[in-house]
């Protein structure tokens, strides 16, 4: 399969997750919609990996992993800290940084 | 012993340094001491480089002294260098020598005075100035002095600053002296800017080559400067009301030094002057209009100081005189003598002053010749001397001055007549004045007259010192047979200079002879009306004064040229000065642009301030523009 | 013997590895398709395969981002990562496939799961507006985005080349990780060391609630 056909869906991928990130209210979807963008990202990664016959991509979608899975613990421990003090977590209402 | 030129201004400076950081310190005697001390010993430092003039060839007789480059800038080279010639020491031997009497009688006359030291401090700096001024072999050390004896002026005439008038004379003598100083400023930039130095020797040297109008507007201009310094019209206003200060302070800087460094100036760029008739003419009748308008104002004046005053800026005038018909050595000579009897005569009415407790207003004085005997003498004296009566002082001085004034190739017959109705003016308010103060019943008030004392010696020394000096110091220029001070300072005004273009003239000495007669008879008429108008008939001046009420009061107010000035001048400066500058510029345009900067800013920042909402998608929202953005630029830039 | 797909090799390994009760069927059936794949051995299967896989990871994923209710999110989110596998297998990165599913569906989305219990959301949470402003802005902008992409990824058409025949099985992955990369893995047990103690910290329960402004 042609290498193009594997970024256009991961750009496609990654469209949708920014997608989700905009405009989601509720903050684990919003989570969620990262985390598809990380994918569309590992998934780009591999296929040129493979298309340029190199490991070292693969490689880094390791350690895509890991920074994710540590910051997906962080992120939700943020969310959990956050609906403990404001009983909700619609991003709209988080809004404490403004001017 | 040119080497120790340097010396005669440093004594001053030192006793300044003493007597003000420490002279609080100190007992009126050591401060006393060490101020007229150092004067004594610049007075000793000049005799003795006199002394080695002497012994030079007169064409050489100079001795300089440079101490170190002052400033080198791109074709600009300054050096801090002393000259002593012909005309140097007799500006240095009187200055110092009469600061010096006038320094002695000043430990009695302060006597008891709060600020004593400072008194004796602020002279000193004013000798360190004004011998910086008269040694200085360029402008700008010349300047450097003339800027120097104008702040003095200011320390000195407000010296009791907490008399807001006094402190008023003093802002008013600094201002119109700046005034003056703003020309002579303009005159040496224009003489930099054509000749490429301020050196005396360069410039006088190159005058010859340069064409006339710039001769005639560099001398204008100093001359500009010659005028605030040396109280002529228009800038004479400063003179009278700073009468406000000590009386020692009006003797030494308002009558024989600080006034006189516009003459001394004048005088030294003679090499300039000559070259230029336009410039010599305005020297001349600026002189004798303003001799004639002091003159006129010192017949109606009622203050003991104020009389000597306009006298002194009457015989200012006479100097300038002199100077602008090229007779540049009898100016000298004239300031001299004046030096001598205009001292004298300040000093005396400050002993008078001091008998009847600071009373100024002659009206209520009188009869006092019999109680203070030896300030009455001297001042006799002094009053012989300004009248040119034969043999005093101020005869010689005077009629050569008057001769001068017919005989010149730049005179004219018109201004010896002039300058003749002056000698007599001049006789007849000083003898009003003699016989207010000294003649006649007394009117002092009573509770004053019981403490009438004369003054004490250190004060009479001085005086009778100065007296001495006004007698005989004439005899060093009798003319024809004795010329001794002209010839002495000649070589001075002829080194640059072609002699032909001096004052040579055409008349005889039967005819000099004729003429000084006809100002003793002049002076002597004068003396005889001030008896008849003063002693004798007292009752009429104020018919006179009655009969020309008109005239009376235009001389009383002195032709109202303060408020001339106070309407024309400076009210619409201030007015300018508050509704434009002030309102406008600074509040408006400065603090406006300013203050409109910065609201500016907050202007921006209140706007710039809607991006931080607080809503992380709203950052991803603008990130991803970002994003956008960046790759259509890539993709299609 | 045409080129055989290396991904046939590595998927006898996948099944071996994690099913040793079934080993026999499971030779069974990897002998199964190296024949199938030895007849074929065209890109046709694969083509096909990549297609459903990558429907499926589509469908899923627009489906995930338009749901209301979060646990459905999370789940579709499961069967997108699924498919992602899929085309990691496709891709010859089986070792990669592996801890994919490891990671994230076995960690990552139970730990969404977790928090998304725990904090028992309900539906209450409006549903997305797309016909206000701000909204048509966004959809533009993500459009616009997409498209750039796109056109990138088309610029490019065979603009590529083989680097170096790299063999991409699991032994090769690990040696690069053990000698090339083995200072960021180091690195990334300390990072993970981190957010387990930051979770630990932030999570905690005596937390005041904090006052706005």
């Amino acid at each position: 399969m042609a290498v193009e056909y594997y970024l256009g869906l991961s750009a496609a991928l990654f469209a949708v997750g920014v997608f989700g990130v905009l405009v989601r209210r509720n903050a684990i979807i919003v989570f969620l919609c990262i985390e598809l963008m990380l994918n569309a990202v590992n998934l780009t990664f591999v296929a040129l990996s493979n298309h340029v016959q190199n490991l070292d991509g693969q490689i880094f979608v390791f350690f895509v992993m890991i920074v994710a899975a540590a910051e997906v613990a962080i992120g939700l421990a943020l969310v959990v800290a956050i609906f403990r003090s404001k009983e909700t977590v619609n991003v709209d209402e988080i809004s404490l940084m403004r001017w | 012993m040119s080497d120790y030129i340097w010396l005669i201004p440093f004594f001053p400076l030192v006793g300044f340094l003493i007597n003000g950081l420490l002279g609080y310190k100190f007992s009126e005697k050591v401060v006393g001491i060490i101020g007229a001390g150092a004067v004594f010993l610049s007075f000793i430092t000049g005799a003795l480089c006199f002394g080695q003039l002497l012994g030079m060839d007169p064409e050489n007789r100079v001795l300089k002294d440079t101490l170190y480059t002052w400033m080198s800038t791109g074709s600009f080279t300054v050096d801090v260098a002393f000259r002593f010639d012909a005309l140097s020491s007799v500006m240095v031997l009187v200055v110092t020598g009469v600061g010096f009497l006038i320094h002695v009688y000043s430990v009695g006359y302060m006597h008891g005075d709060q600020g004593f030291a400072r008194f004796f401090a602020y002279l000193n700096l004013f000798m360190f100035a004004m011998l910086l001024l008269v040694l200085g072999d360029n402008y700008l050390v010349l300047f450097l002095g003339w800027e120097g004896v104008g702040l003095c002026s200011y320390l000195l005439i407000g010296f009791w600053y907490q008399n807001k008038e006094y402190a008023e004379a003093g802002n008013k003598a600094f201002i119109v002296n700046r005034i003056g100083d703003f020309g002579f400023l303009v005159g040496m930039f224009m003489i930099f800017a054509y000749f490429g130095s301020l050196d005396f020797d360069v410039v006088f040297a190159a005058a010859g080559s340069q064409p006339t109008w710039v001769i005639t507007t560099i001398c204008l201009l100093l001359f500009v400067g010659a005028t605030g310094k040396s109280a002529q019209i228009p800038l004479y206003v400063w003179l009278p009301d700073a009468m406000a200060g000590p009386t020692p302070v009006s003797a030494l800087i308002h009558a024989a030094t600080m006034v006189t460094a516009g003459v001394y100036m004048v005088c030294r760029s003679s090499a300039m002057y000559i070259l230029s008739d336009v410039a010599l003419s305005v020297v001349a009748i600026v002189g004798l209009a303003t001799a004639l308008l002091a003159a006129t104002i010192a017949i109606t004046a009622k203050d003991i100081k104020k009389v000597l005053a306009y006298s002194t800026v009457s015989q200012l005038g006479y100097m300038f005189l002199a100077a602008g018909v090229g007779a540049f050595g009898t100016a000298v000579f004239h300031l001299m003598t004046h030096a001598f009897f205009k001292a004298l005569m300040f000093l005396g009415a400050g002993s008078v002053m001091h008998a009847l407790s600071n009373e100024t207003n002659i009206d209520k004085m009188g009869g006092l010749g019999r109680k203070i005997k030896t300030t009455y003498r001297t001042f006799l004296a002094g009053g012989l001397a300004i009248s040119g009566i034969p043999f005093f002082a101020g005869f010689f001085s005077k009629d050569e001055i008057l001769w001068n004034a017919f005989n010149s190739q730049h005179g004219s017959w018109i201004l010896w007549l002039l300058g003749t109705i002056v000698a007599g003016l001049t006789a007849f308010y000083m003898w009003r004045m003699i016989f207010l103060v000294f003649f006649g019943e007394s009117r002092v008030d009573a509770d004053v007259e019981k403490q009438i004392h004369e003054s004490p010696p250190v004060m009479t020394i001085p005086l009778i010192v100065l007296a001495i000096l006004s007698m005989v110091g004439g005899f060093v220029n009798i003319p024809h047979y004795f010329p001794m001070f002209e010839h002495y300072l000649e070589p001075v005004f002829t080194r640059h200079t072609d002699v032909a273009l001096l004052k040579t003239g055409h008349g005889s000495f039967g005819l000099e002879i004729i003429f000084a007669l006809i100002s003793v008879v002049v002076a002597s008429a004068g003396i005889y009306l001030a008896r008849l108008f003063y002693l004798q008939k007292t009752e009429l001046p104020l018919k006179m004064g009655a009969r020309f009420k008109g005239a009376y009061q235009l001389l009383y107010n002195k032709y109202f040229v303060d408020e001339l000035y106070q309407s024309a001048l400076i009210a619409p400066f201030v007015k300018f000065s508050d509704k434009f500058c002030y309102r406008f510029v600074d509040v408006i345009l400065i603090d406006g642009t300013v203050n409109g900067v910065a609201r500016l800013v907050g202007l921006f920042s209140s706007l710039f301030r809607r991006l931080h909402t607080g809503l992380v998608q709203n950052y991803a929202l603008s990130i991803t523009f970002g994003v956008v953005v960046l790759f259509g630029y890539l993709l299609f830039g | 013997m045409g080129k055989c797909p290396q991904s046939a090799v590595d998927a006898k390994y996948i099944f071996y590895f994690f099913n040793n009760v079934w080993s026999q069927s499971v030779v069974d059936l990897s002998s199964w398709l190296n024949l199938y794949f030895f007849v074929e051995c065209i890109s046709v299967v694969e083509t096909i395969l990549f297609f459903i896989i990558a429907a499926f990871a589509l469908v899923s994923a627009i489906g995930m981002v338009l749901q209301k209710n979060p646990v459905y999110s999370v789940l579709l989110l499961i069967v997108t990562l699924f498919a992602i596998a899929g085309l990691y297998v496709l891709l010859n990165a089986s070792f990669i496939a592996a801890v994919h599913m490891i990671v994230y569906a076995g960690a990552i989305m139970v730990l969404f799961l977790f928090v998304v219990m725990m904090l028992d959301l309900r539906e209450d949470i409006e549903r997305i507006n797309l016909k206000s402003l701000p909204k048509f802005i966004t959809v533009s902008a993500v459009g616009i985005l997409f498209v750039e992409m796109a056109m990138v990824i088309s610029l490019s058409f065979g603009a590529m080349s083989p680097l170096n025949n790299q063999v991409a099985d699991t032994p090769a992955v690990g040696n690069l990780l053990f000698t090339k990369y083995l200072l960021p893995f180091e690195v990334a047990s300390v990072l993970l060391l981190a957010a387990i103690i930051g979770t630990v910290i932030i999570a905690r329960k005596k937390l005041v609630p904090t006052h706005s402004e």
